[in-house]
């Protein structure tokens, strides 16, 4: 079962990421997020609702991410809620993203030697 | 399909496990989500909705231990970060009310028509009432200003009203009972100046209780409410045995009817104010912060 990193700094948990890779793209609804991080992770990642929920509450505390009123419609014709990127959110991804690069090359570059 | 029926029931019926807090926030929106699974997982057939059922099953009891654990945090942070200034300052905006209630009660204790007798002061108990009344709501009002809630002072203000008014309409009973036991006892002016000290006393022991737990009330917290009613009610018993154990004292004395309605008036200002400030130490102590204690101690003063 996938954890949500609770220290509010990077390095985050690989549900964290894709969390907030998912909404990279743009706002979304909890279920366009589930989806996402599904296809994002090549389907090893499958967060059940109250483990997605639990995180975008802590995200929403730590002000990594904002609700907002989606256009698009659910059934019963209310605005559908969804939650998009903050600056903050925005950055701590991105420093992420840069941990990775440097990790991946450190490695390259030992494998390359090594081979 | 009758399986995703009854698994968006007992999934409905689930989520009652999470804290309130966090059922309000998202319980809609999780169910909307969970049958918007289950409707994408019945087009793959039986065995999806059944992965999506169990999925949520296996991650339901560490997920509502966590939420639990995380409102027991946020419970402390809030406790010992946040409300510390409000706390403090609100046992200040209640110190100078009752202060000034009772300064106000004073100068009315002084009239001539309330120096005999111990109803004469019930005569004035309206409007001594309706000065409660206001200076209650400009204490909430002080409170809510000082917290820099302004959009909650009209709450507050109804709060601080209510709290005082109700406190003082709980004491018409036990006030009009012990006037009239001590009336029969010892029907002279050293037993109306026991009896407005008894009820005074009782007064402001409910009046202080009550203002507590609307304080309490105005957080949305019932554990919170209750202990700052406690903590209130506590230093109230303690200031006014301090100060009916004097003014017994004095009454045994005895002095002349004017004289003793002067040192009434003052007794029953320093014994609330005594009152008032043993009650802010505590109301600062019940923080758990021994600086805010003594801080709302000495600005009480």
């Amino acid at each position: 079962m996938p954890s949500i990193d609770r220290s509010g700094n990077p390095p985050l948990t690989e549900a964290a990421f894709y969390i907030l890779l998912s909404l990279a793209s743009g706002p979304k609804h909890g279920y366009a997020i589930l989806k996402e991080v599904e296809e994002l992770s090549q389907g090893r990642i499958l967060f059940s609702t109250g483990t997605l929920y639990g995180g975008l509450k802590r995200f929403l505390e730590w002000d990594w991410i904002r609700r907002v009123h989606k256009p698009e419609e659910d059934g019963t014709g209310r605005p559908r809620k969804a939650y998009a990127l903050t600056e903050k959110g925005r950055r701590i991804l991105n420093a992420e993203i840069a941990r990775l690069q440097i990790l991946v090359k450190t490695a390259r570059i030992r494998t390359a030697r090594a081979g | 399909m009758e399986i995703t029926r009854a698994a968006e029931k007992i999934f409905a019926a689930c989520l009652g496990l999470y804290p309130s807090r966090f059922r309000a926030e998202f319980g809609g929106e999780i169910r909307e989500v969970f049958s918007e699974s289950l409707r994408q997982a019945e087009r793959r057939g039986l065995l999806s909705v059944l992965a999506v059922g169990l999925r949520e099953i296996s991650d339901l009891p560490i997920n509502v231990i966590s939420e639990y654990w995380e409102e027991y945090h946020m419970r402390n942070l809030q406790l010992s970060q946040p409300f510390v200034r409000p706390l403090w300052w609100g046992a200040v905006g209640f110190g100078l009310s009752a202060a000034l209630a009772d300064l106000i009660n004073a100068v009315i204790a002084l009239q001539p028509s309330g120096l005999t007798g111990p109803f004469a002061p019930d005569a004035l108990f309206g409007i001594g009432m309706g000065l409660y009344a206001l200076l209650g709501g400009l204490g909430g009002l002080l409170f809510a200003l000082v917290c820099r809630q302004s959009a909650e002072a009209k709450r507050c203000f109804m709060a601080g009203s209510l709290g005082f008014l109700i406190g003082h309409l709980l004491s018409i009973p036990v006030m009009v009972a012990s006037g009239v036991l001590l009336f029969l006892w010892n029907p002279s002016n050293n037993a109306a100046l026991l009896m407005t000290i008894v009820t005074r006393w009782i007064d402001l022991f409910l009046m202080v209780s009550l203002t507590g737990l609307f304080v309490g009330w105005l957080n949305k917290d019932l554990r919170r409410a209750l202990t700052l009613a406690g903590f209130a009610a506590l230093g109230t018993v303690s200031g006014g045995l301090l100060g009916l154990g004097f003014c017994g004292l004095l009454a045994r004395i005895g002095p002349s009817a004017v004289g003793q309605s002067v040192i009434t008036a003052g007794w029953i200002f320093a014994v609330n104010s005594v009152a008032g400030i043993i009650g802010g130490a505590l109301l600062g102590g019940a923080i758990g912060r021994g600086g805010a204690s003594r801080d709302a101690a000495l600005a009480a003063v």
